[in-house]
């Protein structure tokens, strides 16, 4: 929504909207500056924002629980939007569920009472407010002679006026939230932003320098290769005792259940360690 | 076929002893083989591929193409049989010099190391460079034999192909080999069958 069109639904921001005295005026002080020139200034000494004697940590953290939950849900919604369409394009529209039972139908009719709920009571607000507005016509009608004439006047004119102030307050209060949030919310989101984009960097890098963890991850992947070749080892050693004793029986030989032993000189290098002398 | 009468028998097909400095089968003996051969073949193309762009790069690419990728009415029967036996040749030769070199440094390939093999004289001393030529010349003989001289390590009893009876060579586990339980007991199944 633009300036011009929000201007043009609620009216021009009253002048001192920020003033002091105003509840809303203590958050003004930590609104952005409006212009980039500004926003690269106060961007530029990010240094010195701990040592800011203005700096409101409570206030910093609301605007970063904001910016989160904003930010969270736009990419929640963009995800929603992209498997949707990713889903219909691939599968299609999905088919009805069938009723087998009693329980079926059940669960069928919560589901349809839940996803109807919210189009239900958007419809009754609806109506409501035509009826609303049918009444306030018809009534005003009827007694527009009467607000209007100058003897009753006398009686109604300090409640209309009270009335007004009421309504002007009430409208200042919504034009000071809707211009804070205006002003608050991208400082929120790119605070967010940062935040996320932050602790996951740190969140690597501390897995990546964390010695013990780097280690257990080496330990797993070396563990897996080693596995997968002695079990590939394992099963060769096997296979050559099956081959032999295939052949053998071809041959029309007694299987073999015994393999002669390596000469001891062989079996001093292999199996002791001990280096032959050349 | 030979028979090491020598050498002590033990049961050890049957039980779960570890079979590090026995004699290795030909399943095993096979796979490392592939492996080397891959390792070998690949190696080869890849030296093709960058000789041939640096040849092109050096613009010599009508060299190349005469070299690699000759045209049929420019070749004769000569020309390309005379490739043939150099590709061959070359090929074989690269494949004495991998094994020879690995067999001195490393007394295995890369495909035996895998594998957990090891091979050694008959006497457990290490492979020398003489033993090491004559166990690949013994290769050629035992793949010109129709491969007879790799199948002979499924009959021998010290497994041993014609080129390790050549070279005075044998292959032994390098690890701690063991048979699986399942083939144990179909051994142990198949020896208490009664004689036919």
């Amino acid at each position: 929504m633009t300036d011009d069109t929000l201007d043009h639904t609620l009216g021009p921001l009253p002048a001192g909207a920020a003033e002091p005295g105003d509840d809303l005026t203590e958050l003004v002080p930590f609104l952005p500056p409006s212009t980039a020139a500004e926003a690269r200034a106060a961007d530029s000494s990010p240094a010195t924002a701990g040592a800011d004697p203005e700096f409101d940590a409570y206030m910093a953290v609301v605007r970063l629980l904001i910016g989160g939950s904003v930010e969270a849900a736009a990419e929640l919604v963009k995800r929603l939007e992209q498997w949707e369409a990713e889903l219909d394009a691939a599968e299609g529209a999905p088919k009805p569920g069938e009723i087998h039972n009693t329980g079926d139908a059940a669960r069928y009719m919560l589901v349809g009472m839940a996803l109807s709920a919210g189009e239900g009571a958007r419809q009754r607000v609806m109506n409501l407010v035509r009826a609303s507005d049918v009444f306030w016509r018809l009534t005003g009608s009827v007694a527009q002679p009467l607000v209007d004439n100058r003897l009753t006047g006398l009686f109604t004119r300090p409640f209309d006026r009270a009335i007004d102030r009421l309504v002007n307050r009430g409208q200042k209060r919504v034009n000071d939230w809707i211009e804070l949030g205006r002003t608050q919310e991208p400082g929120a989101r790119r605070i967010a932003r940062k935040t996320y984009e932050e602790l996951v960097d740190e969140f690597i890098g501390h897995l990546a320098e964390n010695q013990e963890l780097a280690g257990l991850v080496q330990k797993k992947s070396i563990g897996l290769a080693n596995e997968a070749v002695d079990e590939l080892r394992s099963r060769t050693v096997s296979a050559d005792a099956m081959a032999e004793n295939i052949v053998r029986r071809i041959l029309r030989r007694p299987p073999r259940s015994q393999l002669p032993q390596p000469p001891e000189d062989v079996r001093l290098v292999i199996v002791d360690g001990v280096e032959d002398t050349p | 076929m030979t028979t090491d009468s020598n050498a002590p028998a033990i049961g050890i097909l049957r039980s779960s002893s570890s079979l590090r400095g026995h004699y290795a089968g030909f399943v095993t003996r096979l796979i490392a083989f592939a492996i080397d051969l891959f390792i070998i073949v690949t190696g080869q193309l890849l030296f093709v591929m960058f000789a041939r762009l640096a040849l092109d790069f050096f613009g010599l690419d009508q060299l190349a193409r005469d070299v690699f990728d000759p045209t049929g009415a420019a070749e004769s029967t000569f020309i390309f049989v005379f490739r043939w036996a150099i590709a061959i040749v070359s090929s074989g030769l690269v494949f004495a010099v991998y094994v020879v070199v690995f067999w001195l440094l490393a007394e295995k390939t890369l495909g035996q190391g895998l594998l957990g093999l090891r091979v050694v004289r008959t006497d457990g001393r290490h492979i020398t460079l003489l033993p090491a030529v004559k166990r690949v010349l013994g290769y050629y003989l035992s793949f010109f034999a129709l491969s007879l001289g790799f199948l002979w390590i499924l009959i021998d009893d010290r497994r041993q192909g014609w080129h390790d009876k050549i070279a005075d060579t044998v292959v032994v586990y390098d690890w701690d080999a063991r048979i699986g339980w399942r083939l144990r007991e179909w051994l142990a199944r198949r020896q208490n069958q009664p004689p036919q």
